[in-house]
């Protein structure tokens, strides 16, 4: 599902970073607005970046918690 | 030949004090075999460089094996081993300059992968041909349900080692005696193509070509299977009636609706130690797992002896004995993640195959997808870190091995079989954030650049 959700963003807003070099470079375009919409436009890929190494650390986090969940069933048997 | 398959089994070989000292012997003569036969095309290139080039002529393994015949002439010890295992170590070492040639024409520059010479301590192969040309099987039938043969059966006593048909012996020439053997066939082979004797660790194996009768049977299933390789390893889609044509399989809808992926299948180990699909309901969580497990374990492993390999290498002094060490023990690591992965998608595939009518794979072209981020000196790159993390994703899974796979096992069953490349492939986020990132900093410039004027 990754890529239906995140690729269409990430093309829109590599469409709109087109037309802001475009805008800016021919003189049309405000610089503040420009600014904007690049910071804007920017955070998106860190956005998806994050998502995406939960994604890929997944198994390793779950591996993880069974290891520790394994370790941890010695302890709460002495508990009780 | 239609209906047989080629398979290679390894038995291992358990040789006595004077039997392992002959085998050591002849793989010491292979690898200096090997180095004589190299070193004599190469005199023979730099010979021939000096003739105009419609007159060159490089030689062949058929014209090193005329060399050998003259060196077993000419030295008695070099008439020890097989003839023919020294005309295949020419073979070897021909097929290795064909393919070095091959790479080379294709652009491999560098990595073109000239043949090497060989240390004798490092080499580990005999080859032998088919069974009878420098080795054979001389008694026991090696084939699972078999009873051990008469002779075996007189020599030992009921239910001792002897009677045992996965115990046989086989002869090799050079060899003194026979060397014990261990191991079973599935079934009778129909011819026993080629074998190599192994050391690998110190321990011997005999590793076998043999042809047979294809035991693999189609299902009544058309599936279809979307290599994801993100949130799941594949997404499988079973339907009733033939696999879609390939460029309607992206709108297809099936008439028993979208099956979960068979990651989320469980699959039981039974008796037999053969994989059987099974409801949920009826297994036991210590019988249970999903390939996508298998392949979490793997890819973990994988990151471990990456983990290994960088702590050595800030740590320790290159080439010193702990490095060494270490680079061991991230080798093995490595190895056994390949191992479990390989078994994972050979499980996997061969319950898919048991199920189906007809195949149909859409998956992203493994090389195309995997390519860094890095970029050049001219055009730098964006978001390598992410796009790398996503690439080893991509290879820790394997897809090229599962869609091989796939092929020879639906070949093998006589079932249909398309591969689909998948035009939008998920792994392509990766690229698209390589892409905006790379437009946002030609964005940012155009802006500063703006202001400076």
């Amino acid at each position: 599902m990754t890529h239906q959700i995140k690729t269409p963003i990430l093309n829109t807003s590599a469409r709109a970073l087109l037309n802001v070099l475009t805008g800016v470079q021919s003189k049309t375009m405000d610089l503040a607005e420009a600014s904007i919409l690049t910071s804007a436009a920017g955070k998106i890929p860190h956005h998806v970046t994050a998502d995406l190494k939960v994604r890929l650390a997944a198994p390793r986090l779950l591996e993880i918690e069974a290891v520790e969940e394994v370790a941890q069933k010695p302890a709460l048997a002495a508990v009780a | 030949m239609t209906g047989t398959v080629l398979r290679r089994y390894t038995f291992k070989l358990y040789p006595n004090r004077a039997q392992e000292c002959a085998l050591n012997g002849q793989r010491v003569m292979c690898a200096q075999l090997w180095n004589a036969l190299l070193q004599m095309r190469e005199d023979h290139r730099r010979r021939e460089s000096q003739k105009p080039k419609d007159q060159r002529r490089t030689p062949t393994a058929f014209d090193q094996a005329k060399e050998i015949t003259q060196l077993r002439k000419a030295c008695p010890e070099w008439r020890v081993m097989s003839a023919d295992s020294q005309a295949l170590v020419a073979k070897m070492l021909d097929d290795a300059f064909k393919a070095f040639f091959i790479r080379a024409k294709k652009g491999a520059g560098a990595s073109s992968g000239y043949p090497r010479y060989k240390s004798a301590k490092l080499w580990e192969t005999i080859p032998f041909r088919e069974m009878g040309k420098g080795w054979k099987i001389t008694n026991g039938q090696c084939v699972a349900g078999a009873k051990a043969q008469s002779q075996t059966a007189t020599m030992g006593k009921a239910g001792s080692r002897s009677s045992d048909p996965r115990n046989w012996r086989i002869y090799a020439k050079g060899i003194p005696g026979l060397i014990r053997t261990r191991g079973q066939l599935p079934r009778e082979p129909l011819s026993w193509r080629n074998a190599n004797i192994i050391c690998r660790d110190g321990t011997w194996w005999l590793s076998a070509c043999v042809e047979m009768k294809s035991a693999r049977k189609a299902g009544t299933q058309a599936i279809s299977i979307h290599l994801d390789l993100i949130d799941e390893f594949a997404r499988v889609e079973r339907m009733n009636g033939a696999v879609p044509a390939p460029r309607e399989s992206a709108n297809q809808t099936t008439e028993q609706g979208v099956i979960p992926s068979q990651g989320s299948d469980t699959f039981v180990s039974g008796s037999d130690g053969r994989l059987s699909k099974a409801s949920p309901s009826t297994v036991s969580g210590s019988d249970t797992f999903t390939v996508e497990d298998l392949l979490g374990k793997a890819k973990a492993l994988t990151e471990r002896a990456d983990a290994i390999k960088s702590s050595r290498d800030t740590r320790l002094r290159r080439r010193s004995y702990r490095w060494r060490e270490e680079t061991a023990r991230a080798a093995r690591l490595t190895l056994l993640a390949a191992r479990i992965r390989k078994n994972a998608l050979h499980q996997w595939t061969t319950a898919i195959t048991r199920e189906a009518a007809a195949i149909q794979v859409r998956a992203p072209a493994s090389k195309e997808v995997t390519r860094s981020a890095r970029g050049s000196a001219s055009n730098h790159g964006a978001a390598v870190e992410i796009n790398a993390a996503l690439n080893r994703n991509t290879l820790n899974q394997a897809p090229a091995m599962a869609i091989q796979m796939l092929e020879y096992k639906s070949a093998e069953a006589a079932i249909p079989f398309a591969l689909v490349k998948d035009e939008a492939p998920v792994t392509a986020v990766g690229r698209d954030i390589s892409d905006v990132t790379k437009a946002v900093r030609k964005a940012r410039r155009a802006i500063k650049m703006e202001t400076a004027i």
